[in-house]
């Protein structure tokens, strides 16, 4: 079925028309949200969360850009919305540990490992989602959309509302970025200055 | 460790993400949204009743409606000492002497 009678099919508030859209964009958005937020748990809330507001303002989307975009739009946002939530949190326990409010122990997250990387690899590609983690958040997005969802430049603009040149250089900087937080993470590592 | 392998080794973990497969959510998610849209869904007067059958929410209520009860009484208590100042204005007001009134309506028409 076209994407455009699901759409026009859900605005007539039809049950069936919002099911197919969730089963059919679900691992899209999923995945996005996973490698952005890189925890399973908050990944699944956030795709909650999209589809209801998908169905609540189904009526807003024009239809000047592709669904698509539509749909990752929201995602990114409700991600990164998250993920300031959460820092709002994690620095409001700080404070009430520091008063002896709250005598909980902020734990740091554990390492990532996404599921959809080979065995082989899991272990450098951790190493590397600490280090897109520290990024800052529009060379968090522009990377996580181009690396692990595919898309090309083009797209990545039309998401984030650029350019394409300048998702090129936001592209090129988080490279460099993550080439020299990785460089300080190794050389921690292996505990050595010599090169 | 060597600039060539430490070079090589930030190659390897900036490809590491090369191939890697799309991953979705655990099963019967659409059962999961739909769960959260009917929460959502809620009209305001689910709201209203939800947050008034709130057991904070009643006891303060209830405790309200008993503090004002016991005003009212308190207010009762004094309560005569004021009627027996206002027992008397009525009594004052009425004591109009009505053909006194209508002798001096008559006067004046006569006086027309």
């Amino acid at each position: 079925m076209s994407e455009w009678i699901l759409i026009e099919q859900l605005r007539q508030g039809n049950e069936t028309a919002f099911k197919t859209i969730v089963e059919t964009w679900q691992d899209m958005v999923y995945n996005t949200a996973l490698g952005i937020i890189q925890n399973a748990e908050d990944a699944e809330d956030i795709s909650q969360e999209v589809f209801v507001q998908v169905y609540e303002s189904i009526n807003t989307f024009k239809g000047e850009a592709k669904f698509s975009t539509w749909l990752y739009k929201i995602t990114v946002t409700k991600t990164m919305d998250h993920i300031r939530r959460k820092k709002r949190k994690k620095r409001f326990a700080f404070i009430q540990s520091i008063f002896g409010i709250n005598d909980e122990i902020v734990h740091d997250p554990p390492d990532f490992h996404h599921p959809g990387i080979v065995l082989d690899k899991k272990e450098t590609a951790a190493e590397l989602f600490k280090a897109i983690d520290q990024l800052p958040e529009n060379q968090k997005i522009a990377f996580t959309l181009n690396k692990l969802e595919g898309l090309n430049y083009q797209e990545v603009s039309e998401i984030m509302n650029t350019t394409v040149p300048s998702i090129e250089s936001l592209l090129h900087r988080a490279k460099n970025n993550l080439k020299k937080l990785l460089e300080i993470y190794y050389r921690e590592k292996y505990n050595t200055d010599k090169f | 460790m060597k600039k060539l392998d430490m070079e090589k080794k930030i190659e390897t973990a900036l490809n590491s993400l090369d191939h890697v497969c799309r991953v979705g959510p655990g099963p019967f998610f659409y059962t999961r949204v739909q769960t959260r849209l009917a929460r959502k869904e809620r009209t305001i007067w689910e709201t209203i009743s939800a947050f008034i059958a709130q057991p904070a929410v009643a006891f303060t209520v209830i405790c309200l409606i008993i503090s004002m009860n016991s005003l009212v009484i308190l207010q009762r208590e004094s309560a005569p000492a004021i009627t027996e100042q206002n027992g008397s204005l009525p009594a004052d007001e009425s004591d109009v002497d009505t053909i006194a009134f209508y002798d001096e309506e008559n006067n004046n028409t006569d006086t027309q």
